[in-house]
C-alpha cells in the first residue's frame, strides 16, 4: 500500500512512483531559496548568494543540469594540480587533507567533490595505514575519474588499485593460500552487502583473484600464482580470471539496489533504511544504464523525494558539510591547515576514515564532545586571523549583502544555510541581545552563536 | 596650552630618574632624508606596497587630513620633530611620555590649534560633546583628549597617557631639581658609551635593567633556571648578562648603505656563573673560530659554545622538565654510542668551537632532483683527539645509515648506498639515496634525494654535512685548524646571512611556496603569487646580514644589515 505525499510519515509506505517522479511546483512547494539552497546543501557544499539567485530564475531543470557542468574546471585543475605536486614533494599523507578542502571548496564542480566524497566513504581507505602520499592521491583521482561515471570501470580500477590492495593487508594472493580480504570486502562492502553472498563465493571469489600483487606500489598479475582451476561464483560455473568474476559480481542483481541504498542514505535521508519496493525504480535506471552513475544520480536529485519538503532536515551535517557550508555560504576562505585539523577533532579526517566501512554518518556525527567541536569551529574559523569574506571583512561582506540590523544577518543565514526555521526563542534572543549594535564584532558574535543552535546541525 | 617664557623641555632633564626605558630619535633631518630610506622608497617592494588597496584607504584618510592641516603629512612630522623625539617609560605611574622638540614654538602653537579645532569641528558635525577638555597645571594649560594628556612649552610638544606622569615631568621642569634621569648614575654610564661612539646613530636607546627585574617585568628573561635548552644553547650569554647587569643600551645605526642596531651593557666578570662557563669560556675568554666561507652560501655561523659543559651542567641551568627531557635522550644517546657517555666522551671530545653553514645545493649530474631543493648544510668541529674518535665517530655513522634503511624500509622509503673516498688525507664517508630504476615518468621525486649525507676528516675536523658536495667544498676551501683553534678577533659568535643566495633558494621553491600561501591564507593563486613575489621583492633590497657578540667589558650585540647596490 501507498501512502499520498503529503503524509509525512513512514518512509517506507511511501508511493515510489512519487518518491522518483521529477519534483514539480505547486502551491504548496515552490521553486523559492529555500529549495535551491537545500539543491545545494545537499548536493553540494552550499551555495552563495549569486548561485542562489541565479538558479531560483534558472527553474529545476537548468539548475541540475548546472551541477552535472563541468565548465570552469581547467584554471581550477591546474591551481589544485600545483597544490598536490607540493603536497607529494612532502611526502606527508596528511598534507593530502588540505589539497582535498581546497579542491571542495574552490571547485566550481562541487557534485564531483561531494560524490568523490561519497566513493572516499564508500572505498574507505585510510592513509594511516597506506602511508603513500602518491598512492593515497592516485585513489581519489581514480574515485573523481569515475565519480559520475562507469561504475563498472571505477569497481575493476578500485580491485587493482595499490592504495586500496595495501589497505585490505591484499598486496600478496597466492593459490596456495588464497587472500579472502578483498574478496569479501568486494562483495558485502563495496557491491552486494551483507547476505547477497555466501560464504563459498568469497572463497570462490578469492581464488580467481590469485596472482593479483602489488610490487614496487603498483599492481601485477602474477600468472605463476594464479589459480587457473574453474570457479563457481554467484550461481554462475566457469569463471576464470579476476577480471572475470569482478563482472560477474556486478552483474549480481542486488547491486543496483545496494548502491542505490548508499546514495539514498547519502543525499535523502539517514533514517531509516528504504525498502526495495521503494529503491526499485532508481536501481532499475542504474541497472537499464548499463551500472553507469550519472542517469540514477539525476534521477535522485531531480526527484519529489530529493527536493519536496519531506526531506528537510531528515539528515545531519557532516563536519565537511557544515565548516565548507559555512565557508561557501558567506564566500569566506580560510587557513585550510588549521580547518583540517579542525575538522579531524569532530570525527572527519580526509583521507583518514575510522575502518573499511567509512563514517557511519548520521546520528553518529553527534555527540557532546563533537557538538561542543562543531560550535568551536565555526567561532575559530569566523575569528582566525587568516578568514576573509569575499576578500575582505565580514562588514564589507555585510553592507553587500545589505544586512542593516542583526534580524537581516539572522534572516539571512536562515535563507541561505539553514535547512529549518531557526526557533523562535533562539532568534528573539539575538535579537534582543543585539538589538541597536553594529560592526564587525556584533556579526562575528551573532554567528559564533548562530553555531550552538541544534538547527545548524540539520541538512 | 600655555608656555613658559621661550623655554623648551630638555628631556634628559625633565624625565624623571624612575624612567625604565628611553628612546631617542635623532632631529628629523637626519632620517627623513637618509639615503637609506630614500633607497627603501625608492625600491621595488615599497612601490608595491604603496600602491596596495590597504595603503590606499590609509592614503585617502591621510589625503583628507592633509587638505584640513593645509600641509602634507610628511611636512608636518618633519617641522614637529626637526629637534628630535624622545619616547619614555615610567615605572612609577606606569605611564608613557613622548617629547617631541618642533622648529618653532610658534608653529607649534598654530600647529596644535588647527589640530583641536579640527577635533572640534568633526564632534559638532556629529553631534557629540566637545572631546577636548582644557587643563592647567603650575601655570602650564594643557589639553585632555581621551586618555592622552598634550602640553607644548615652547618649542617641546609633551604628550602623555596618564596625567601624573605630565605633572612629574612639569615639576621637574618648572623645579630643575637635581633628581631628574640624567643624574641617574646608570644612565650617565650609558650616555658615556654612546658618546665614545660613532656620531651617525639616528636612535639611541636606554634600559634600566635592574628597575624591570625589580618591578617583575618580562619574567621569563630573568629565570633562574631556564625553560628551553636550545635558547640557552644560542642565548645563554646575553641572558647572563640581562640578569647581572644594571643598564643596556642600543643605538640604531644608519649610513648610505647599511643599518645597524649595537646593543651594550656592561659586564662585571665577578658576576659571572660558573654554570655558563659553556658560553663564555673559562675566564671569559671564550672566543668563536673565523666563519667558514662556501660558493653560494646562504648563512655561516661560529660560536664558542663547549656543549660538553652545557649537557654536564644540565642541573645547575634547566628547569626539572628540560632536565628529564634530557636524561632521557642521554641514555638513548648513551646506547646509540656503544655505552660511551654522550656528555663525557662524545661531546667532550668536541673542541668547544662550533661552525655551521648552509649553501645552496649543487646537483649532481645524473642524479634525480627533487620536487622540494633544500639547501645544504654542515656541521663543523675539531676533534681533541682525532685519531681516538676518528674510526669512532666513522662507525656511529655507518650505523645510523644501516638504521635508516631499515627503518625506511619498512614505510617503502628509499635506499641509502654507503661509500668511501680518501684523497690528499682527507676521508669521507658518504651515502647517496639509490635512485629508482623503474621510476614512472610522472612520479615526484621525493624530498629525500636532497640529503646525501656525509662525515669527512680533514685533519683534526669532522665535517658532518647533508651533502657530498657541501662537504667536499669544506674541506677544500677552509684552512685546517689543529688542536685548540686560537681566533683573531674576539667574537664570541658570529653570524653572516646572504640574502640574495636565500632569495635564490626560495625562487628554487616558488610554486611550492605558492601553493603552501593558498592553503595557508585561503587566497586566490594570483594573491598568492603576488605575496611570494612581495618577499623576494623585500630580499631584493638587502645584500648581506651580520650578527657579532662580543664579551669584554661591556657585553656587544651588533646586527647589521647591507643594502643591496
Amino acid at each position: 500500500m501507498t501512502i499520498a505525499p503529503s503524509n509525512h510519515g513512514g518512509l517506507n509506505q511511501m508511493d515510489p512512483d512519487w518518491a522518483w517522479a521529477p519534483w514539480t511546483e505547486s502551491a504548496e512547494e515552490k521553486w523559492d531559496r529555500a529549495r535551491v539552497a537545500k539543491l545545494f546543501r545537499r548536493a553540494g557544499f552550499c551555495a552563495n548568494e549569486d548561485t542562489l539567485r541565479q538558479s531560483v530564475a534558472d527553474g529545476p531543470d537548468k539548475s541540475v543540469d548546472q551541477l552535472f557542468s563541468m565548465e570552469g574546471q581547467s584554471p581550477f585543475e591546474r591551481e589544485s594540480d600545483g597544490i598536490a605536486a607540493t603536497v607529494k614533494a612532502t611526502g606527508d599523507p596528511k598534507n593530502l587533507v588540505t589539497w582535498w578542502l581546497h579542491r571542495i571548496v574552490s571547485n566550481p564542480n562541487s557534485l564531483l567533490e561531494k560524490m568523490t566524497l561519497f566513493w572516499h566513504g564508500h572505498f574507505a581507505t585510510s592513509a594511516e595505514k597506506v602511508l603513500d602520499v602518491e598512492l593515497m592521491l592516485e585513489q581519489n583521482q581514480l574515485l573523481r575519474k569515475h565519480a559520475i561515471g562507469d561504475f563498472r570501470t571505477m569497481i575493476h580500477g578500485i580491485s587493482k588499485d595499490p592504495a586500496m590492495l595495501i589497505y585490505l593487508d591484499s598486496v600478496t594472493n597466492r593459490k596456495a593460500h588464497a587472500n579472502e580480504n578483498y574478496a569479501r570486502e568486494l562483495m558485502e562492502l563495496f557491491c552486494l552487502g551483507e547476505g547477497n553472498y555466501s560464504e563459498s563465493d568469497v572463497q570462490q571469489l578469492a581464488r580467481c583473484f590469485t596472482g593479483w600483487e602489488i610490487r614496487r606500489k603498483q599492481f601485477r598479475f602474477n600468472r605463476y600464482q594464479h589459480d587457473t582451476g574453474m570457479k563457481e561464483l554467484l550461481g554462475k560455473t566457469n569463471v576464470g580470471s579476476g577480471e572475470e568474476a569482478i563482472d560477474r559480481v556486478l552483474d549480481s542483481p542486488h547491486l543496483p539496489y545496494f548502491i542505490a541504498s548508499k546514495l539514498f542514505r547519502f543525499f535523502v535521508c539517514d533514517e531509516p533504511r528504504p525498502d526495495r519496493t521503494l529503491l526499485k525504480p532508481l536501481a532499475e535506471r542504474f541497472a537499464s544504464d548499463q551500472l553507469q552513475i550519472q542517469g540514477m544520480l539525476r534521477m535522485l536529485i531531480r526527484s519529489q523525494v530529493f527536493l519536496s519538503d519531506w526531506s528537510d532536515g531528515r539528515k545531519i551535517r557532516s563536519p565537511i558539510d557544515l565548516a565548507v557550508g559555512f565557508l561557501t555560504t558567506l564566500e569566506a576562505t580560510t587557513n585550510l591547515e588549521r580547518l583540517a585539523n579542525q575538522l579531524k577533532e569532530i570525527g572527519q579526517a580526509l583521507f583518514f576514515p575510522p575502518n573499511v566501512k567509512g563514517w557511519d554518518g548520521g546520528r553518529a556525527w553527534i555527540n557532546s564532545s563533537t557538538l561542543v567541536g562543531r560550535a568551536n569551529l565555526v567561532h575559530q574559523v569566523v575569528r582566525d586571523e587568516n578568514t576573509r569574506f569575499q576578500s575582505g571583512s565580514i562588514s564589507a561582506f555585510a553592507a553587500n549583502q545589505s544586512w542593516g540590523s542583526p534580524e537581516d544577518l539572522l534572516l539571512w543565514m536562515e535563507q541561505n544555510f539553514f535547512a529549518v526555521a531557526i526557533r523562535n526563542e533562539n532568534r528573539q534572543a539575538i535579537a534582543s541581545k543585539f538589538m541597536g549594535k553594529s560592526g564587525e564584532e556584533m556579526m562575528k558574535e551573532i554567528i559564533s552563536l548562530l553555531a550552538t543552535f541544534p538547527e545548524i546541525h540539520l541538512s | 596650552m600655555g608656555s613658559v617664557g621661550a623655554q623648551s623641555l630638555e628631556p634628559r632633564q625633565s624625565l624623571p630618574e624612575s624612567i625604565a626605558m628611553l628612546v631617542e630619535l635623532k632631529p628629523s633631518n637626519q632620517w627623513m632624508d637618509h639615503p637609506i630610506r630614500n633607497k627603501i622608497v625608492a625600491s621595488e617592494a615599497f612601490r608595491q606596497i604603496w600602491r596596495s588597496p590597504d595603503v590606499r584607504k590609509m592614503r585617502t584618510g591621510m589625503l583628507v587630513a592633509e587638505l584640513a592641516m593645509g600641509d602634507s603629512l610628511e611636512s608636518i612630522l618633519t617641522k614637529l620633530t626637526s629637534g628630535g623625539v624622545t619616547i619614555a617609560v615610567d615605572v612609577q605611574t606606569e605611564g608613557v611620555a613622548m617629547i617631541a622638540q618642533s622648529e618653532s614654538s610658534d608653529w607649534l602653537k598654530e600647529y596644535m590649534q588647527t589640530l583641536v579645532n579640527l577635533v572640534r569641528n568633526d564632534a559638532k558635525t556629529k553631534k557629540e560633546p566637545d572631546p577636548i577638555k582644557m587643563a592647567e597645571y603650575r601655570g602650564i594649560s594643557g589639553y585632555e583628549f581621551q586618555k592622552g594628556t598634550f602640553a607644548v612649552i615652547g618649542k617641546s610638544l609633551l604628550v602623555t597617557n596618564k596625567s601624573d606622569l605630565a605633572k612629574v615631568v612639569l615639576d621637574q621642569f618648572l623645579d630643575k631639581t637635581d633628581g631628574g634621569l640624567s643624574s641617574k648614575e646608570s644612565f650617565r654610564d650609558q650616555v658615556a658609551v654612546q658618546s665614545a661612539r660613532p656620531t651617525n646613530s639616528v636612535a639611541w636607546a636606554y634600559i634600566d635593567l635592574e628597575e624591570i627585574r625589580k618591578r617583575g617585568l618580562a619574567q621569563d628573561l630573568f629565570l633562574e633556571k631556564a625553560k628551553d635548552f636550545n635558547a640557552e644553547l644560542i642565548l645563554g650569554g646575553l641572558l647572563s648578562t640581562l640578569q647581572n647587569s644594571d643598564s643596556a643600551s642600543a643605538a640604531l645605526v644608519a649610513d648610505a648603505g647599511s643599518i645597524a642596531l649595537q646593543l651594550c651593557a656592561p659586564r662585571d666578570p665577578t658576576r659571572s656563573e660558573e654554570k655558563r662557563d659553556f658560553f663564555f669560556g673559562p675566564g671569559g675568554d671564550g672566543a668563536a673560530l673565523p666563519l667558514l666561507k662556501v660558493d653560494q652560501e646562504l648563512a655561516s655561523l661560529s660560536v664558542y659554545r663547549d656543549v660538553s659543559k652545557l649537557w654536564l651542567m644540565a642541573g645547575d641551568l634547566f628547569d626539572q622538565k628540560v632536565n628529564d627531557q634530557l636524561a632521557q635522550a642521554d641514555n638513548t644517546l648513551t646506547t646509540l654510542f656503544s655505552g660511551r657517555d654522550f656528555g663525557e666522551d662524545i661531546l667532550g671530545s668536541f673542541q668547544p668551537q662550533l661552525r655551521l653553514i648552509a649553501a645552496l645545493s649543487e646537483r649532481e649530474a645524473g642524479r634525480p632532483v627533487p620536487a622540494v631543493r633544500l639547501p645544504s648544510f654542515a656541521l663543523v668541529v675539531n676533534l681533541k683527539d682525532s685519531k681516538r674518535m676518528k674510526p669512532e665517530l666513522k662507525r656511529i655513522f655507518q650505523s645510523l645509515v644501516g638504521f635508516l634503511n631499515v627503518a625506511g624500509a619498512q614505510d617503502g622509503q628509499p635506499q641509502l648506498d654507503l661509500d668511501m673516498e680518501s684523497f690528499d688525507g682527507s676521508q669521507f664517508v658518504m651515502a647517496r639515496y639509490v635512485d629508482e630504476v623503474d621510476r614512472l615518468e610522472n612520479k615526484v621525486i621525493p624530498i629525500q634525494y636532497n640529503f646525501s649525507p656525509c662525515l669527512a676528516f680533514v685533519g683534526d675536523r669532522a665535517i658532518l654535512s647533508s651533502t657530498v658536495g657541501l662537504a667536499k667544498q669544506i674541506a677544500a676551501s677552509a684552512p685546517i685548524e689543529t688542536g685548540l683553534a686560537s681566533s683573531l678577533e674576539k667574537k664570541n659568535t658570529r653570524l653572516e646571512v646572504d640574502a640574495k643566495a636565500i632569495r635564490l633558494s626560495l625562487e628554487e621553491n616558488r610554486s611550492h611556496l605558492v601553493s603552501q600561501n593558498i592553503v595557508e591564507k585561503g587566497h586566490s593563486k594570483k594573491e598568492a603569487e603576488n605575496e611570494v613575489d612581495m618577499l623576494f621583492k623585500i630580499l631584493d633590497l638587502f645584500d648581506k646580514g651580520t650578527l657579532d657578540l662580543a664579551f669584554g667589558s661591556q657585553s656587544e650585540l651588533n646586527v647589521t644589515l647591507r643594502l643591496a647596490e
